[in-house]
This record gives C-alpha cells, sequence and structure tokens, in this order.
C-alpha cells in the first residue's frame, strides 16, 4: 500500500505526462503481480463503493488524535480537505507492520459483508497501522471517493 | 535540502544566495554535500543531468528563459497539503519545511520548562490558544 500511496501522491502532484510516465514504469518494475492487478483497476478510474462516509471518522477525530476539537478544525481551514486533516493528524504508525495493495484490497472486499458496527472498528483499527499517505488513500478508497490520476489513452 | 540528495549520481549547483549561506553553514563545522556555485559562465551543458538549488524567484529569472529544456522541483512545508499543490508552477513538489512544526515547537516549550511564551510569526493565535489550554502563560508578539 506504501509504494501504490507515495505513487498516487506524486501523481497527483504533477501535471507532466513525461514524469506520470516515468513514475508508472517505476512503480510496475518493482512491484508485485498481485499488486500491480489491482493498481491498474483503480488507475483505471473504477469506483468502488462506499463502505463508511468521511464524516464517520472525522466525529471521532478527537478522540483517535488527541487534538482538540477546535485545532482540528482550525486545521481544516488550512487543508480543506476532511481525508488530508484526518491522515495528517492521526499519528504515525507505531509498528513497522506493512500492507501490500492487495492486502488492503482483500480487506476493503471483505467488508462488503461485514456488520456496519464491526465494519467500523476495523477501518479504525487499520486507519492506525497506516502511514500518513496511506491513510489518505485509504480512507479515499474506503469512502468510495478515490480518484485516478492518469489519462488513459 | 542538499543532504538529502544523491551526489554520487548528480553535482550540485548553487544559486549565489544558497552557496553564501552555505559556506556559513561550513565555518560552522556543518558537513554539507559538496556544491559548486552558479555563476555567468556556467553553460547549460555542464548542468544538463544535474541539480540547481535556488530560491524561488529564480524560476521567474531571465538566465531560465535562455535555457534548453529542464524541470522544476519546489521544497515547502506547504506541500503537505494537497491546496498548496497546485499553487506552483512546478513540475514536482517535496515537502520540506525550514520552520519548526508543530511537534517540535511544543517540545522546545517542555523542554526548556519555560512559563512564559511569546509567540511571533505563523499561526500565533492557535499556538497561543493551545499553550493557554495547557496552562502555559502564552502572548502573540506582533510583528508591526
Amino acid at each position: 500500500m506504501n509504494r501504490f500511496a507515495e505513487l498516487c501522491s506524486l501523481l497527483s502532484q504533477t501535471s507532466n505526462k513525461e514524469y506520470k510516465e516515468i513514475l508508472l514504469k517505476e512503480y510496475l518494475k518493482n512491484t508485485p503481480d498481485e499488486d500491480i492487478i489491482w493498481a491498474l483497476f483503480l488507475l483505471s478510474g473504477k469506483k468502488l463503493s462506499k463502505q463508511i462516509g468521511v464524516a464517520e471518522i472525522w466525529d471521532i477525530l478527537p478522540e483517535l488524535s488527541g487534538v482538540p476539537e477546535w485545532l482540528i478544525n482550525e486545521s481544516l481551514q488550512i487543508s480543506g480537505d476532511k481525508a488530508e486533516t484526518i491522515s495528517l493528524l492521526l499519528p504515525e504508525p507505531g509498528t513497522d507492520e506493512m500492507f501490500s495493495l492487495g492486502e488492503i484490497m482483500e480487506f476493503i472486499t471483505e467488508l462488503e459483508v461485514i456488520e456496519r458496527s464491526v465494519k467500523f472498528e476495523k477501518i479504525i483499527n487499520i486507519l492506525g497501522k497506516l502511514t500518513t499517505t496511506e491513510k489518505f488513500y485509504f480512507i479515499r478508497l474506503i469512502a468510495g471517493s478515490f480518484q485516478s490520476y492518469i489519462e488513459i489513452g | 535540502m542538499i543532504k538529502h540528495l544523491d551526489t554520487s549520481i548528480w553535482k550540485i549547483y548553487t544559486h549565489s544566495i544558497i552557496e553564501d549561506v552555505n559556506e556559513i553553514l561550513r565555518n560552522c563545522k556543518m558537513s554539507l554535500p559538496k556544491t559548486h556555485r552558479l555563476n555567468e559562465n556556467t553553460s547549460y551543458k555542464e548542468l544538463l543531468g544535474n541539480i540547481v538549488i535556488a530560491p524561488p524567484s529564480f524560476t521567474g529569472s531571465s538566465w531560465l528563459g535562455g535555457i534548453g529544456k529542464y524541470s522544476v522541483g519546489y521544497a515547502s512545508g506547504w506541500l503537505k497539503t494537497r491546496k498548496a499543490w497546485g499553487r506552483q508552477s512546478i513540475d514536482i513538489g517535496f515537502s520540506l519545511s525550514d520552520h519548526a512544526d508543530w511537534d517540535g515547537l511544543n517540545k522546545s516549550v517542555k523542554d526548556t520548562g519555560a512559563e512564559v511564551v511569546y509567540a511571533t510569526h505563523g499561526f500565533t493565535n492557535q499556538f497561543v490558544k493551545f499553550l493557554r489550554a495547557g496552562s502555559i502563560d502564552a502572548f502573540e508578539l506582533k510583528e508591526d
């Protein structure tokens, strides 16, 4: 997930097609097939269904981050994006546990059939194990608001 | 910033303003990678495939207008937020700041054991409010 999140982050920062191509080639060269399949699926613009809304995580952000609510709202003023503010305010993971894109996508696929309250708990739990950049794209994925950063064709 | 660069692949060229500061830092025994001061005789051929470190104003300079293909990277703490990404006409951004960050500021307050804190520059209002909530006497110092 980390490499895919970094790829998305870099792709979204540049409008230069030549760079996008280099970034994509680098990613594909060093990524196992099971992750490449998911990466291409997501970058081709395929939408995932919404598992939970960003607002649901937002509501418990003071508790999750330890940051007072007023300061969270101040931060949102600067960022302008709730998913980004959440990812920046939550602490970096304490463990070295890494998840591949394949594992994360499997996790998201399994959420479909899980009862709502358990689903939320599972999402919050895994969110705490992701890096800042991973958190941002993970939230976008589970909220069904992931955008592709490449143009096909 | 230059400490993050791989000098085994690229040579680092620096704008005079940057190199003046590098010299001061080296005089203070800070170890920095080798850099080459940019001057009017530096050719595009020399720079090709290498890195130039310059202040933001350099991207609008006439000197750059006269040379061939190049790409612009931009380093700023603001690039932590995606909102800032579209603001600069750059090819790639690096979120790297020359300011103290939130955690660093709070650590400094804690480590010094300061009883009164005066905040100046940046988000002073928010920082003062936060410190006061933590029972530290804090005030904003207005720059004007």
